[in-house]
């Protein structure tokens, strides 16, 4: 039983009470060594994250292991201890030097994330030629320390977004990383949605995290439905099915499944190119509209600018328009636009520093942007005249208008 | 590493505590006014004795002013009505300020204070020998000393504001302090910004600057209000945020204060507005004498007293006794050039309001402060004629 409320003259009686107390305690307590403490340490978790500076911030490894001779899961921690935030589908994009050069690629996160994590970690895969992945692969110790931007894309799930009925992710290659994050999170914290995986490799030592699937799908049965392909089995021991996910392939495979016609499910396709086509063809022969397919492209590194436009080695006047509110910077000669515009003390938004993402994209008013290529902007966007600050230069005066 | 104070012995706190009881009483005992002390005193044993600030509780300062009513709405001052139009366009927001900037507090190339702010030679004389990272920490402790008592000296200033506005009985006074209302509320929204996002540290209200605010907060009289808010509490604020100005090498933190600086001088301006016209005017000789003598206590007070007794207690307590300290406060070139900035902008306002008559001015020249008597006052200069004062000041030496 709660007890009667107290008089108001009881109250204030108490307050008055308390009040004198507390007062002797701070005349007297200092004598007899009680000591206030005299600052209160503060977060800045309240204000609005600020946008990064380009400068990277530095992780360290903390576990590497190898799911097949070709391929790393390098799990990255804060050194400080402090967590990081991450969602599943978003990437990192990684600094590393190599023969005197800082090549930027980006990995997506692999482990469970939703919000804040303790640590996350990243599939890299070794590309036929690759520098920086036979680098990451063959050599990267634990402990090392590692200088990234991200993490990045706004491709995947979200808590904050309202849970899909089903996942039907179509994966390829290194393709199933983001998948593999996305599969953790939504068999953890999405229990409504049912999920189905169609994952294909060129061979069966060729395929990623195939045992980590096998058991997810075994503790889960009737959540998570596994369709796992190789091209071909090259001799080498394979329980799954055979033969490569080709436009008509998938046709066969995907047809009546139950995402399809369903506006709450989420259809996602990530691989390499050849795949990714003929899945948004066999996507559309299937009546699925190319508005509900979400694609993430992997974007190799950007190569350096070779035009040779005069107008790249000037300095060049940019305006920046959003709304009606303007503001003016120089475009320095050899840095990027974004570059530029963070010296002159011009804040943009973007997130991944290497034309992956899109966080940058503004659209061109007038004047001539160079971008490094391969770059994530789409036909459409380009033909809009979107551009992106983090790999663009100025080969002449520039008006930019952010998104509002 | 800096030395960290550890819980203090007995005899060590009962020497803190003596010295910090006898400074007490000596603020109070060299008041010589008895009206001065009336008003002052209480405020003194709320700040000073029972530390009505540090009790780690909101803090209830009763009010007791009248707010003043007109329903005939006079257009009774242009001077006011023009002031009121500038701050309407001078209005800024906080979140336009470049906070992408990366802050480090301890950097040694973007320096939050310079090397010589400090008295280093007095803190090695006391034993206290820092090399040259611990020199940065302290620095870097002090900025978010001085930065946190900004803070709570503009909630002050928010609240007297409003105060202010109620209380004041001309109209236009009343529009263009609404302006400063949310002035003040923008520049408690940026220091704890500043303090939060990048430096992680908020001080503890210095107790002599408690003694002001409580004091000024807890008087009936408008005129008092305005003469510590927008003359005594302004001044300081310009004075510190001047100094700031002047020294700091942080982009961030320079063109905060850079528009802190443009509002606080629309205040000041405002504050020599309303109390030359009141003081002059309305009030009797021994009215004035009482605020003159008032503003000149005040003033020792913030000339004397503001000794960052904070740090001492994190880094120093049991290392040095609290008279050393304020000899590396004293001699601290820093400290002298916040007080040098600070009387140049205060004395001229007092003068323009009648506050610096030939009975007071022998003791101000007692106290030092005789060569700031001329200067220009608060309604002769703008807020880019102060930046770009500030600007010329800014190469000089610092002990001045």
């Amino acid at each position: 039983m709660t007890p009667p409320p107290r008089s108001a003259l009881v109250r204030s009686l108490i307050t008055a009470a308390e009040g004198v107390r507390r007062d002797l305690r701070a005349a007297f307590g200092p004598a007899f060594g009680h000591r206030v403490p005299v600052f209160s340490a503060r977060d800045g978790h309240a204000w609005p994250a600020a946008p990064p500076s380009l400068t990277p911030r530095t992780l360290v490894v903390k576990a590497l292991t190898r799911p097949t001779p070709d391929a790393v899961v390098i799990t990255l921690a804060d050194p400080s201890g402090a967590p990081l935030r991450a969602f599943p589908g978003q990437f990192f994009t990684l600094h590393v030097p190599v023969g005197g050069e800082r090549l930027r690629r980006a990995y997506s996160v692999c482990s469970e994330a939703w919000g804040e994590v303790a640590d996350v970690s990243l599939c890299v895969k070794r590309v036929q030629g690759g520098r920086v992945s036979g680098q990451l692969v063959d050599q990267l110790a634990e402990g090392a320390r590692l200088d990234v931007h991200g993490p990045s894309g706004d491709y995947g799930l979200r808590p904050e977004a309202p849970a899909p009925s089903q996942l039907l992710l179509l994966s390829g290659g290194s393709g199933i990383t983001p998948h593999l994050a996305m599969i953790r999170a939504a068999l953890r914290h999405l229990p409504q949605t049912t999920l189905t995986l169609v994952y294909g490799s060129r061979r069966p030592s060729h395929a990623l995290f195939i045992e980590e699937l096998r058991a997810l799908a075994a503790a889960h049965p009737d959540r998570l439905h596994l369709r796992l392909f190789v091209d071909d089995d090259a001799g080498e021991p394979w329980a799954g099915e055979r033969g490569q996910l080709t436009e008509d392939r998938l046709v066969e495979v995907l047809g009546g499944h139950g995402a399809l016609g369903d506006a709450a499910a989420w259809i996602g396709v990530c691989g390499p190119e050849g795949l990714t086509a003929g899945a948004l063809q066999a996507l559309a022969r299937l009546d699925v509209s190319a508005a509900r397919v979400h694609v993430e492209r992997f974007t190799a590194g950007a190569r350096p600018v070779t035009s040779d436009a005069p107008g790249l080695r000037l300095p060049q006047p940019v305006t920046l328009r959003r709304g009606a509110a303007t503001w003016t910077f120089t475009a320095q000669p050899g840095k990027t636009l974004l570059e530029s515009a963070v010296a002159a003390g011009v804040s943009l938004p973007w997130s991944c520093g290497m034309g992956g993402c899109g966080a940058c994209k503004v659209r061109r008013v007038s004047g001539d942007v160079v971008l490094q290529e391969p770059s994530c902007l789409s036909g459409d966007e380009r033909a809009a005249g979107d551009t992106l600050t983090c790999v663009g230069y100025a080969a002449g005066a520039l008006t930019l208008e952010l998104r509002p | 590493m800096l030395p960290v104070a550890k819980r203090p012995d007995l005899s060590t706190s009962m020497q803190t505590q003596l010295d910090a009881w006898g400074e007490a009483a000596g603020v109070l005992g060299q008041i010589r006014d008895p009206k001065v002390l009336a008003s002052l005193g209480p405020a003194g044993v709320r700040g000073l004795v029972l530390r009505r600030g540090k009790q780690g509780v909101p803090t209830p300062i009763p009010a007791s002013h009248s707010a003043h009513f007109d329903w005939s709405y006079p257009h009774d001052n242009p001077e006011m009505a023009e002031l009121y139009r500038r701050a309407k366009r001078g209005q800024w927001d906080g979140d336009d300020l470049p906070w992408g900037t990366f802050v480090d507090p301890v950097s040694p190339e973007v320096r939050l204070l310079p090397d010589d702010f400090m008295a280093w030679d007095v803190l090695s004389r006391a034993g206290v020998k820092l090399d040259k990272k611990e020199r940065r920490e302290l620095l870097a402790d002090t900025s978010c000393w001085l930065l946190s008592q900004f803070l709570h000296g503009e909630q002050g200033a928010l609240f007297a504001a409003a105060q202010v506005t109620e209380a004041v009985q001309f109209f236009d006074g009343k529009l263009y302090g609404s302006t400063q209302v949310m002035d003040e509320a923008r520049h408690v929204e940026v220091f704890l910004r500043y303090l939060e996002s990048k430096l992680g540290k908020l001080y503890q209200i210095n107790d002599n600057l408690y003694v002001i605010i409580d004091a000024l907060m807890a008087d009936a009289r408008w005129d008092m209000k305005f003469l510590g808010m927008q003359i005594m509490v302004e001044g300081l604020a310009l004075g510190a945020f001047g100094m700031m100005y002047q020294v700091s090498e942080e982009p961030l933190l320079r063109s905060l204060l850079k528009n802190v600086i443009q509002d606080e001088a629309r205040h000041v301006h405002y504050g020599v507005v309303a109390l030359r016209e009141h003081i002059t005017k309305e009030l009797s000789e021994s009215e004035r004498a009482e605020r003159e003598a008032w503003a000149f206590e005040v003033a020792l007070l913030m000339r004397n007293r503001f000794m960052v007794y904070e740090i001492f207690d994190e880094h120093f307590e049991g290392l040095m006794s609290r008279a050393t300290w304020r000899e590396v406060v004293k001699q601290s070139p820093g400290l002298d050039r916040f007080r040098a900035v600070m009387f140049s902008r205060l004395l001229p306002n007092l003068r323009e309001i009648g506050l610096l008559s030939d009975k007071i001015r022998p003791a101000y020249e007692e106290a030092g402060l005789g060569r700031y008597f001329t200067g220009l006052a608060a309604d002769q200069l703008t807020g880019d004629g102060m930046i770009e004062e500030l600007e010329a000041g800014r190469g000089a030496v610092l002990v001045g």
